[in-house]
């Protein structure tokens, strides 16, 4: 067999096709630490927001990444990581479920100014992939 | 579709007004795919149950873009591609434990109970029948549940492409602990 230019090409494109297919398919979650917010609001108005209109919010924050400022109200649980709620209103809260290298002790009554992503509305909000931006400022 | 989506919310409220009403807002459900190409795993810790330990009915409410795969790729195919968490964001049962007897339920041990509901899931309303395994040590009722779920019976289309690597039927597995009133 003789290798012509056309062969030496068509092997080549296929390795670099089954590289890239490779990589596409083990392509890390990107955390959002680096990434810059689409919006910043406070957290008692982005679950009026949600109460007011679902529709509205969801269209509006659904897989979006949100900084969020507010008071720990209570802790869920820390197990992998801590998943909070903070303030929104008597019933309505934003849940905040922390990424997996975050493992800080929360404190209810402290202010927190987290960044996640919104994965729609449940009875609170709902943020996954939590990163602190700062704690208890 | 949205009409049952309401009527399950109201559910929702109801049991959470009422006597009796206990509620988990992190409880844990996943979904196991396997074929002989891949195993395919997603988890979602922030699902929302409801149980009224009055008459025994049950609600659950998930967001589909809660569940966190291993793979950000297999997480984006099952976002965009097959159960279109944009247009349907939520999955939700809302049923009644059969047979219901309230102070056999409250007893401290374990049981097993079947519930009979409605599921939604990408916008399709199917009934379902699934066995609970509840225990309860007097201070909290812990719920746990396995089922069977059949993809094309919630109009979920799977591309040609990836028929292989995903299986027809779906095992998903449920937890919640409702902490009872002191």
């Amino acid at each position: 067999m003789r290798l012509t230019p056309i062969k030496i090409i068509t092997v080549i494109v296929v390795l670099a096709g089954g590289f890239i297919a490779y990589r596409m398919y083990n392509k890390a979650h990107v955390s959002i630490q680096g990434l810059a917010p689409d919006y910043e609001i406070k957290s008692t108005e982005l679950v009026s927001e949600f109460t007011a209109s679902e529709e509205a919010a969801n269209e509006k924050y659904l897989g979006k990444i949100l900084q969020v400022d507010g008071e720990i109200e209570e802790i869920l649980g820390t197990d992998p990581t801590p998943t909070i709620l903070v303030s929104g209103n008597e019933m309505n809260h934003v849940q905040a479920v922390f990424a997996k290298n975050m493992t800080f002790q929360p404190e209810v009554g402290k202010s927190i100014l987290l960044k996640g992503r919104c994965s729609g509305y449940l009875m609170d909000v709902i943020l996954i992939d939590c990163v602190i931006v700062n704690e208890d400022r | 579709m949205r009409f049952l989506t309401f009527n399950a919310l109201i559910l929702l409220a109801t049991i959470s007004l009422s006597q009796g009403r206990l509620m988990d807002r992190a409880g844990v459900a996943s979904f196991f795919s396997t074929t002989p190409i891949e195993d395919i795993e997603a988890f979602n810790r922030q699902a929302l149950g409801a149980l009224n330990t009055a008459d025994g009915s049950v609600a659950v409410s998930l967001l589909m873009k809660g569940f966190r795969f291993e793979k950000a790729l297999m997480e984006e195919h099952f976002n965009e591609n097959y159960i279109e968490s944009d247009r349907y964001p939520k999955a939700t049962f809302v049923g009644r434990i059969e047979n219901y007897d309230k102070e056999l339920f409250l007893q401290e041990g374990s049981k097993d109970y079947v519930v009979n509901g409605d599921m939604t899931i990408h916008g399709v309303t199917k009934p379902m029948t699934v066995g609970i395994q509840v225990s309860n040590d007097g201070s909290i009722i812990n719920v746990e549940t396995k089922f069977i779920v059949t993809v094309a019976d919630f109009e979920i289309q799977i591309p040609r492409l990836m028929r292989d690597n995903i299986a027809k039927q779906v095992t998903v597995s449920s937890s919640f602990s409702f902490t009872l009133p002191k």
